[in-house]
């Protein structure tokens, strides 16, 4: 049970720092291409605070209020460290990567596939199979 | 604007020049500190022969009792450290003056003779060094708690300097040049885990307050600090020696009694003037649950058995103290929040070496123009230290394996090893041209790591060792895969900064 909830706690970290990163243009860029809409800047951060309290319920309510900030604190350094090289990811999964294509029309994002695909000379839209 | 602009310039200043002066000293303070979580399991790592076969601790006290009389009945302290499943053997000090020089034996709990065990100082060594640096133990502790202080004072101006935690809170830039690569790690390391670098500075600078800051216990209790104890709720005061000999219970009854009046085994006793009529037994107990780093205590008549006084409840200020220094100690952690803690203490670590490195990359000669005195000076003292450091632990591992059994002062040609390693890989790294050096500072590291399993398996060979020998292998992995990446770029790349960082000390 204890183990659970010590994952529990580092899953709602993890999805709440996951969920800031993305409000994040840099980090929402890398995912899907584009700098984060507008409107969905506000959805993204109160989910990822909601995240990070949530973690911070699940870490009292299994260790107590003694142990249970110290475990959240340590829990928020830890999945924050996972959050990081994914924030970065170059290759987004296949369906966000569709849809870059289509929304990707951003001249400055054509301008860094241009750098790295040799393909780009060619077409405006980057086709990755013939 | 241009006053902020100002204000943090010079912090950037204060923070670069404070962050490199103690460098050195602090990323080994963070290692071995870092290794201390795991100190138990490096001690029953390095102490093979010692099983955890059950003892009756309280015969197991008796013999001790009758050891320590043979060996110095006229003492003025003796500790026992009872025998529990983490520590089997029971771990005895005696000493004639309260400044020391402290004797040190372990026991064998059932026949109360000195234990078959190696002699090694385990991991006991990792903690003393991480506050004493091997020194005398006063010069040790000023010189690790001025080091803490600037640590204190580079975090808070790396904090004001650092325009972008929040937007920068999750960045780590691979693809821009090595400078902003190092940045972006020493950040990422550093602000990821600031609660933890700012609680476990201060906290250890709490954990040495009294020496730190005297004068105000000074001031009220003089020269009687065991008074001023007493009253915090941190010792029970003795009773006054009498001056004529008297006669001990054996002590196994003392800890019979102590047993029966809290229902817990004691962890230590400690017996004070034993020779004497007025000898004080008393039993310390495990830290309660909960945060604070206090011991509960009985003291008895070590002749009558009759008990004398318990620590009462701690104050305020006790408590807070004991609560700071519980944090940095972390003995309340089991296994997932150690794992936390020991994360967090590697990423400590991290941010020392990526900052050193920060440095000397930041002033990177260009092309082949020849690189000054001062930045040689950092570079090989940062390839000494990074990659030496390691290089001193995994020696010392290895030399608790393969060092004669009956060596002559064997504990003390391991910590030898230790120092010797270190040493040594340090003058190899330096004499390597700038390109190369990374590499075969991390690749030696990485084969001493790796050696480690192997020796092991060899010379003891025991499946409860399985875990700690697959963290040495892991360890040595992360090193190999950190000197590949220096190679491949030749100029250490930020990636590297993680794989390389991360070699700190682990069990």
């Amino acid at each position: 049970v204890t183990t659970a909830a010590h994952a529990l706690t580092l899953l709602l970290a993890f999805s709440g720092f996951a969920a800031l990163a993305l409000s994040l243009d840099r980090h929402h860029r890398a995912a899907f291409r584009t700098p984060v809409p507008r409107r969905r800047v506000g959805g993204l951060r109160a989910a990822g605070w909601s995240g990070l309290a949530l973690a911070f319920a699940a870490a009292v309510g299994s260790s107590g209020w003694t142990f249970g900030p110290v475990q959240w604190v340590g829990s928020l350094t830890a999945s924050a460290l996972a959050v990081v090289p994914s924030s970065h990811c170059r290759s987004p999964p296949p369906c966000c990567r569709l849809r870059s294509r289509i929304e990707c029309a951003a001249p400055e994002d054509l301008l860094r596939l241009n750098r790295h695909r040799a393909d780009m000379k060619r077409s405006l839209l980057p086709a990755r199979r013939p | 604007v241009s006053q902020a602009r100002s204000v943090r310039r010079s912090m950037a200043w204060l923070h670069t020049w404070s962050g490199l002066v103690v460098g050195w000293v602090l990323f080994a303070i963070f290692v071995t500190g870092t290794a201390s979580y795991y100190r138990t399991e490096i001690s029953q790592w390095m102490r093979p022969e010692l099983t955890d076969a059950a003892s009756d601790p309280v015969a197991a006290a008796t013999r001790a009792g009758t050891f320590l009389q043979k060996t110095m009945a006229d003492a003025a302290g003796w500790s026992v450290r009872l025998p529990n499943a983490e520590n089997p053997a029971v771990e005895v000090f005696w000493w004639q003056s309260p400044v020391g020089p402290f004797h040190h034996a372990l026991l064998d709990p059932v026949t109360g003779e000195p234990s078959r065990a190696r002699d090694t100082r385990g991991g006991d060594f990792l903690y003393r060094f991480h506050f004493e640096l091997n020194l005398p133990p006063i010069w040790g502790r000023w010189i690790v708690s001025a080091c803490a202080m600037i640590l204190l004072i580079a975090l808070i101006s790396g904090i004001v300097t650092h325009r972008r935690i929040f937007v920068d809170f999750f960045t780590f830039r691979r693809d821009r040049s090595a400078q902003r690569g190092w940045l972006d790690a020493h950040n990422v390391t550093g602000v990821l885990a600031l609660p933890f670098h700012l609680m476990i500075v201060y906290t250890g600078l709490v954990t040495l307050a009294s020496m730190l800051m005297p004068w105000g216990v000074r001031t009220v209790y003089g020269e009687d600090a065991l008074r001023y104890y007493a009253e915090a709720g941190v010792m029970t005061p003795g009773r006054a020696p009498q001056g004529r000999p008297g006669a001990l219970l054996p002590l196994g009854e003392i800890v019979a009694r102590a047993v029966a009046a809290r229902g817990e085994m004691p962890e230590v006793l400690m017996v004070s003037m034993p020779g004497d009529a007025g000898a004080t037994a008393t039993a310390y107990f495990e830290e309660p649950h909960g945060l604070a780093h206090l011991h509960p205590q009985i003291a008895y008549a070590a002749d009558t058995g009759a008990e004398i006084g318990r620590v009462g409840e701690a104050g305020a200020a006790t408590r807070t103290g004991a609560v700071m220094a519980g944090l940095h100690e972390a003995h309340f952690a089991a296994a997932p929040l150690r794992l936390l803690f020991f994360l967090c203490g590697v990423m400590g670590a991290a941010t020392v070496a990526s900052g050193l490195v920060l440095w000397t990359v930041a002033r990177a000669p260009k092309g082949s123009d020849p690189e000054g005195f001062g930045l040689r000076l950092v570079r090989v003292l940062n390839l000494g230290t990074v990659g030496g450091l390691p290089v001193g632990l995994a020696a010392y591992f290895l030399a608790n394996r393969l060092l004669p059994f009956g060596l002559e002062a064997r504990a003390d040609w391991e910590v030898r090893s230790f120092f010797g390693a270190w040493l040594l890989a340090a003058v190899v790294s330096a004499l390597y041209q700038r390109a190369r050096a990374w590499k075969a500072a991390l690749g030696l590291a990485a084969c001493a790591f790796l050696a480690i399993p192997i020796v092991d398996a060899v010379t003891v060979g025991e499946a409860r060792f399985l875990g700690f020998d697959l963290a040495m292998t892991a360890l040595g992995l992360l090193l190999l895969l950190a000197a590949r990446l220096a190679s491949r770029r030749h100029a250490l790349s930020p990636r590297t900064a993680e794989a390389a960082l991360h070699r700190t000390a682990q069990a």
